[in-house]
């Protein structure tokens, strides 16, 4: 249930894809999510990165219960559906990069963005991990249980992408990490 | 020259909703209303489908408290299926419902209030936020963060997903507990414990800082209702309905499939919440208070020790002030997780019979349970083939408007002086509302950031003041 690194050469990555399932578009961070976990199931490793375990997370939403088993992660990548995106366009933003400094805009209720976690992350915990959100541009989000086919074809080229950044990434920052034993 | 002040979306709730104050000729606060502002539909989308889909359709009511109407809904199905489930089936129910209870609360008083109880209800509304009290004090924060996880990890250790899992059923639940769950969650609860009694000697000091508050936040006589025990213990699941007056005086006392004798609905035009009332005081003067503080003011006692003893502190307090349902809510948690560890720790909660199978065998049923915002109903009637022809859902939310607006009157009242209006009196009436920590997402669906803008309009609609954030 939690992302415990049983083995310390093993490095635990976080996959969390949210949004509703039920407003069409929206639900392309969970297809991502789901795709990945038939891909390798919780806490496998990842192909052909086999110093790498991967977590995926499905959610409605994203909360402030997941920043603790972020800050012990090898890396986070959030997967999210994107309204000011052309639709079917991918795009990758390191979060990291940014100033999480001033994330004011927290919760005015009980949902929050990557980034006020990353900034309680780095409030609440020693280690603040190196975080990216894929968004991917939705077309239609009103009540559906059904993605859009453009959107529907871009959720393979998703789950690659996060792959390959998991990889290039892993050994680069595995330096940082204290693995929980 | 009379006018209104509007509160145009009330944030750090569950929800959407706004406020409007009424002023009179002198600019003095007439009455203050509580608009929840979208339908919900439910009750009327439910007829037709098949009785066996109930709880899993409710529960899609709300992605906060989707447990509380599983549970509800669940109890109507046995009902309708007349069996009487397994008795670890009880149990297990038991432990989600309180399971949700503790998460809940975590939500409403870490995430939501925390930021006016530990900052101050004056401070910066761009840090008054959950990163603000990370900032200010982090071990509350990771006791909240803690809490929360706990809870959603034990509902998703139970019913195989934190939100809307599908495990109670009609009959009871759909798989026993395994026993690398049960000891998985065993040794998980003595921390919370601890992080629980800690949050609670923490808020209790901090309690004199909001004497104002206290006094006015929806502070007036009144009565009070939930299940109760056999013994008149605290009851989450099944039991009494009680309703006493702030003194503890009997109002009412009737099995809870009674309620119909006692509770009668009205529809207000400025609102889709519907305002249940007493009926022996009849409308509007029959309003009623639900949820943690009314728990526990009708309460003798809880069952587990530590809650015990904080009960026995909380029964010193002045239970009319709304201010208290915090503090409540602290109690609660500690509570929850003390009977979680007593019900996992009986070996006969890994019995393997946790289901009873049956068709349909009776037109109409009824359940109730206490969610975390109070007493919640479901009420069913179906037809020869089994499909729902009557469904009545009474919302622990929908139990307290009365007194929400009632609450925001006294406190709007109180705080508005003039025609120049503060953010720290805008933030005080939405903090009355925050006490009751109404889940408007039963009504609606409530994500994301909301802005925030109060007005103040002549009869002509001319913009005298305004405040936005």
């Amino acid at each position: 249930m939690e992302g415990v690194c049983l083995n310390p050469s093993l490095i635990t990555w976080l996959v969390i894809g949210f949004g509703s399932e039920l407003h069409g578009d929206d639900r392309f961070g969970r297809a991502v999510a789901d795709a990945l976990e038939k891909d390798f199931a919780k806490f496998s490793l990842v192909p052909d990165c086999t110093r790498v375990r991967c977590r995926v997370i499905s959610a409605n939403t994203i909360g402030p219960e997941m920043v603790a088993e972020m800050a012990v992660a090898g890396g986070v990548i959030f997967v999210d559906a994107s309204a000011e995106l052309v639709p079917g366009q991918l795009s990758l933003t390191d979060l990291h990069l940014e100033n999480t400094e001033d994330q004011s805009i927290a919760a005015t209720n009980h949902h929050c963005s990557p980034r006020v976690l990353l900034s309680l992350c780095s409030v609440l915990y020693p280690r603040t991990p190196p975080a990216w959100l894929m968004s991917a541009g939705g077309a239609n989000f009103n009540l559906s249980e059904n993605m859009t086919p453009l959107l529907s074809a871009q959720v393979n080229q998703a789950c690659k992408k996060i792959v390959e950044l998991i990889c290039l990434n892993s050994a680069a920052h595995s330096g940082s990490i204290t693995p929980r034993i | 020259m009379s006018k209104i002040i509007t509160i145009d979306p009330v944030t750090r709730i569950e929800g959407h909703s706004k406020i409007t104050i009424h002023l009179g000729e002198q600019g003095e606060v007439e009455e203050a209303r509580f608009h929840v502002t979208q339908l919900r539909g439910f009750e009327k989308f439910a007829e037709g489908r098949p009785f066996h889909e109930m709880p899993s359709l409710m529960a899609r009511i709300c992605g906060i408290c989707p447990v509380s109407h599983l549970i509800a809904s669940s109890k109507a199905c046995d009902m309708l299926m007349s069996v009487t489930i397994p008795p670890v089936a009880v149990k297990l129910r038991r432990i989600i419902n309180l399971a949700q209870i503790a998460q809940s609360h975590a939500l409403s008083f870490f995430y939501l209030s925390s930021p006016d109880l530990l900052l101050g209800m004056d401070s910066d509304p761009a840090k008054r936020n959950i990163v603000g009290v990370a900032r200010a004090n982090p071990d509350l924060a990771r006791s909240g963060i803690h809490l929360r996880a706990l809870g959603q990890e034990i509902i998703e250790l139970l019913g195989g997903k934190k939100i809307h899992p599908a495990w109670v059923v009609a009959g009871g639940v759909s798989h026993p507990l395994s026993k690398e769950h049960r000891e998985h969650i065993l040794k998980k609860l003595p921390e919370a414990i601890t992080i629980a009694e800690n949050t609670l000697t923490w808020f209790s000091l901090q309690l004199e800082k909001f004497s104002e508050e206290i006094s006015v936040f929806a502070n007036f006589p009144g009565l009070f209702m939930s299940l109760i025990g056999p013994g008149d213990e605290l009851e989450t699941y099944d039991g009494r309905l009680r309703l006493a007056d702030e003194q503890g005086k009997v109002a009412a006392d009737i099995p809870a499939i009674e309620y119909k004798s006692i509770i009668a609905e009205a529809v207000s035009l400025h609102s889709y919440l519907k305002s249940p009332y007493f009926k022996t005081l009849g409308y509007p003067d029959g309003m009623y208070r639900v949820g943690p503080l009314a728990r526990l003011h009708l309460a003798k006692d809880c069952g587990t020790p530590k809650a015990d003893k904080a009960l026995a502190q909380f029964k010193q307090l002045d239970h009319k002030s709304a201010f208290h349902y915090h503090l409540a809510r602290l109690i609660e948690i500690l509570y929850a997780f003390e009977m979680i560890q007593k019900l996992l720790s009986d070996d006969e909660i890994l019995d393997t019979r946790v289901r009873a199978f049956a068709a349909a065998n009776a037109r109409e049923g009824f359940g109730v349970s206490e969610a975390p915002r109070g007493t919640l109903m479901h009420h069913y009637k179906i037809n020869d083939n089994g499909l729902i022809t009557y469904a009545d859902l009474i919302i622990a939310t929908g139990h307290n408007n009365l007194a929400m607006n009632q609450g925001i009157t006294q406190a709007a009242k109180h705080y508005i002086k003039s025609e120049r209006l503060t953010d720290g009196i805008l933030n005080r009436i939405e903090a009355v509302i925050r006490t009751f920590d109404p889940c408007l997402s039963c009504s609606t669906h409530a994500i994301g950031q909301m802005a925030l803008e109060i007005q103040l309009l002549s009869p002509e609609g001319k913009l005298l003041d305004q405040v936005r954030r």
